[in-house]
């Protein structure tokens, strides 16, 4: 069910009504599991039951360690942990791994038969099994206790917020507010709607706006010029932040409407003068989880700077597959590690120079150019078929190949002048200065005219959001 | 959201490749533009204040009003810039409204049976042979149903530069009885998005309230449909996306191009129109008395419209058909109409003329020479009953 449709809002709708009807706890812990599961199903119901075993999967874990002595309890964080990876390695990655198998002994002249499955790939199983291991490894390492309540724990995994694509809820952060009635707060509500409203106008104006300039062009890299080719990848660049951070705005909208509160996913990462600083600010609860459960175990900054290179190189190898079992992912991933790794040099440099490398004035200007194009050039990789298919995009912007193909309206500029906007006035958190009362009264009208604006200028039909793929 | 399908997905070609094989810039500008509506509004919300709701209900009410406000506001911008929703309708519109000659016009209302049936240019000069020339307008598409044809007349009375003296009305059983027959197979498309103003949604509510043998559960499915697209229209979701400055280049609509294969023998089309001659029932899903309570009010209503434009003279007419039931509906509803000109197209000289496979597209629809003939004959009733004149 796509955040941004009719079935959607009719849904929210019924369930909200129903749960602020509620008096007990239990009783809407209860009606939101059942709506979460009611939503997935919609998708498809089989995949219920998947999701129903990762989560009783997680609870006996955490039942278990409860009552496991130390050594054991390795092993059942190993064994909670191996079946949510092998679950997830079987419907992501088997016939990823089989083909590529398949490729290399073909390459070495031996003939095997692939028996490649045509998995389906279950919705949002990259963001339910990552909450199923936040909440073992938070349990096993005392950050939270045990949950003695299973539906605390189905709705903790499945809560329909986040259960397509994030943002990733540590155990840590959430479960203590499922354990505890939740109060209807107009102030929550309120913030609620109008992070809903900017979820909207970036996902059903500008992201599904900017999808129709870029997704023609990427359906047919070989038919269009070098030119087209860039205006794309702009437009893609812009396109995947709207898109993402305008579900993550939802998703916490929707959730904030509970009276939930989830973490921030986005802080207008195309500032980020550094991919160090990128990653703190895009995809805030992916790369803040891949450090706690992965970096940080592999070692983290604890060691000499290859060390923490091959981490970082590790972290993000695994990063891009996570995104999706494909070549261009993990070159996605690779391209980030290696950005991760030259900013790790660059300030281990600093430190030994006589002089000061602090980005500041130009220099900081030229950090951010210079990052955000590594940025937009790594999209390329993510939102192309294939590796082959990226490296032609770049073999045509570059001018080496020879076809001219067709051109599109050259909009960079204007794309690039949006994210600005955007960036400028969120972060700078410019208001409109005025009396109380007028600010009320602009506040609310401007949300609702905000709202029929949208309305009129998204395009009918919408496309789902990128990261639902994942 | 709601899906729209637009001309190109109702023709079977729901996935238009796009950008294959193109040399020219294939973005439309209202990209460009609803990229800088994007801007500006994700500019603004960044700007706007934030405050506490407030009293109860203060809040909903200001975001209720802001929301009525940006809509008037939106109705004002669409019109002031002349912008209409896409389609078959608006294109042909554009053609009709132009006429600025010295013949009086004559207007015909129909479905894709006047469509293929009626060739204008024939049409107009079988009534030029009665000594007064005529501009021939058919406001005739495909699919159409009452709901539409008046929607679509009414914006042609308005933009219309030359009165129609005339008005020729087509009489189908099958969207005379179930007049939302074909609303409901092309629900939430553009085109029924675009008609579904509130007096297209009061005129099917007031079907749907009186038709017979439907279930509940229709009429519940029905009334939602209603109801949706008549949100969708009045929130004009979408609208920037599915519209188009009134005075763009617009298609020509002629329907009387190469004719199709032969679907029918002589011997099945002479035996077939031998059959619907005799014919006296009607479908049995169609209403016994004819026309319907719901059809005459209706009737009452389009007619009411054209009087108020100065229109004076109205005549209906039915196609020829090789189904017996629309032939016998024809013949009550021209029974049932005194007070107009109600000519059907059952004369045997006209069916013996219509004698041939190759004159049929199907069942209902006239292609190739036939749809001459058939003019023709139309124009000379015309002219002999005095309706033209």
């Amino acid at each position: 069910m796509n955040f941004v449709s009719f079935e959607f809002a009719v849904f929210l709708a019924v369930v909200y009504l129903l749960h602020w009807s509620c008096r007990h706890a239990g009783t809407r812990k209860l009606l939101l599991t059942i709506a979460s599961y009611v939503f997935y199903a919609v998708w498809n119901w089989r995949f219920c039951f998947l999701m129903l075993f990762v989560t009783v999967n997680a609870f006996a874990a955490g039942q278990m360690l409860a009552r496991a002595t130390r050594p054991s309890r390795k092993a059942v964080l190993a064994a909670s942990i191996g079946i949510d990876l092998a679950i997830l390695g079987f419907f992501k990655y088997y016939d990823f791994f089989l083909s590529n198998v398949a490729a290399a002994l073909a390459d070495l002249g031996v003939s095997a038969s692939q028996p490649v499955l045509r998995i389906i790939l279950p919705v949002g199983i990259s963001f339910y099994t990552f909450h199923a291991v936040s909440y073992v490894v938070d349990v096993y390492r005392g950050k939270v206790e045990p949950e003695p309540s299973f539906v605390n724990i189905a709705l903790y995994i499945s809560f329909f917020p986040q259960l397509i694509a994030g943002p990733i809820v540590r155990a840590s952060f959430i479960l203590p507010q499922i354990r505890h009635l939740r109060s209807f707060s107009p102030a929550q509500q309120a913030t609620g709607v109008r992070l809903l409203l900017r979820g909207f106008i970036y996902k059903a104006v500008i992201a599904d706006t900017l999808a129709q300039i870029a997704d023609p062009v990427f359906a047919h890299v070989e038919h269009y010029d070098a030119h087209a080719l860039v205006t794309a990848t702009v437009a893609f660049y812009g396109q995947i932040y709207f898109d993402f951070a305008g579900y993550s705005s939802m998703a916490i909208g929707t959730a904030r409407l509970f009276g939930y509160r989830f973490p921030p996913n986005f802080n207008y990462p195309y500032r980020a003068a550094s991919v160090t600083e990128f990653w703190r600010r895009w995809h805030m609860s992916l790369s803040f989880w891949l450090r706690d459960y992965l970096y940080i175990p592999l070692g983290g900054n604890r060691g000499g700077t290859l060390f923490v290179c091959r981490n970082l190189m590790i972290t993000m190898l695994l990063g891009g597959l996570w995104h999706g079992a494909g070549w261009n992912y993990v070159v996605w991933g690779a391209l980030h590690g290696g950005g991760l790794c030259a900013n790790k040099l660059w300030r281990e440099a600093g430190r030994r120079l006589p002089m000061s490398i602090d980005v500041r004035g130009g220099r900081h200007i030229a950090a951010l150019v210079l990052t955000q194009l590594w940025v937009m050039l790594a999209w390329v990789f993510f939102r192309c078929d294939s590796a082959a298919q990226a490296t032609e995009v770049f073999a045509a912007i570059l001018g080496l190949r020879p076809h001219p193909g067709a051109v599109v309206l050259p909009v960079e500029g204007c794309i690039l002048a949006i994210i600005g906007i955007d960036h400028t006035l969120g972060s700078a958190r410019l208001r409109l200065s005025l009396s109380a009362r007028w600010a009320r009264a602009l506040a609310w009208s401007g949300v609702g005219a905000l709202f029929a604006l949208g309305l009129a200028a998204m395009p009918v039909v919408q496309k789902p959001f990128i990261y639902f793929q994942f | 959201m709601f899906r729209y399908a637009d001309d190109a997905e109702l023709q079977g070609k729901e996935h238009p490749e796009r950008g294959s094989g193109r040399t020219r810039p294939d973005l439309p500008m209202s990209t460009l533009a609803c990229l800088l509506l994007g801007a500006a509004m994700a500019g603004l919300y960044h700007l706007l204040p934030r405050t506490r709701p407030g009293r109860p209900f203060r809040a909903p009410l200001l975001a209720l009003g802001g929301f009525i406000l940006a809509q008037c506001g939106l109705s004002a911008a669409i019109a002031g810039l002349g912008l209409v929703p896409k389609g078959p309708f608006h294109d042909l519109l554009q053609q009709l409204t132009d006429y600025d000659g010295d013949r009086p016009v004559v207007l015909l209302i129909g479905s894709s049976f006047s469509e293929a049936g009626i060739d204008p240019d024939v049409l107009a000069e079988a009534l030029g042979g009665s000594g007064r020339a005529a501009e021939l307008q058919r406001l005739a598409v495909g699919g159409a149903p009452h709901l539409e044809r008046l929607h679509y007349l009414k914006e042609y009375l308005a933009r219309a530069k030359r009165r129609p003296q005339l008005v020729l009305l087509e009489i189908a059983g099958g969207y005379d009885s179930g007049p939302l027959y074909q609303v409901h197979q092309m629900r939430f498309t553009d085109r029924m998005v675009a008609m579904m103003d509130g007096s297209s949604a009061w005129w099917a509510l007031r079907w749907l309230a009186g038709a017979d043998g439907l279930s509940l559960f229709q009429r519940f499915t029905l009334g939602s449909e209603i109801l949706g697209q008549l949100a969708l229209h009045v929130s004009h979701i979408g609208f920037l996306w599915n519209s188009s400055p009134v005075r763009e280049t617009v298609t020509t609509y002629d329907s009387g191009g190469s004719p199709l294969p032969t679907r029918f023998s002589d011997d099945d089309t002479a035996e077939l129109l031998e059959q619907a001659a005799a014919a006296g029932d009607m479908k049995p899903d169609w209403p016994a008395d004819v026309p319907t309570q719901w059809m005459s009010a209706f009737l009452a209503e389009e007619i009411a419209i054209l009087q108020r434009h100065s229109v004076e003279r109205f005549a209906f007419y039915s196609v020829p058909s090789m189904q017996g039931a629309n032939v016998a509906y024809a013949r009550r509803f021209c029974g049932a109409i005194t007070k107009f000109a109600c000519i059907i197209g059952e004369d045997p000289n006209l069916l013996a003329d219509l004698r041939h496979g190759a004159d049929w597209y199907d069942f209902d629809h006239l292609q190739g020479a036939a749809r001459e003939v058939f003019t023709r004959w139309l124009g000379d009733r015309l002219v002999e009953m005095g309706v033209w004149p």
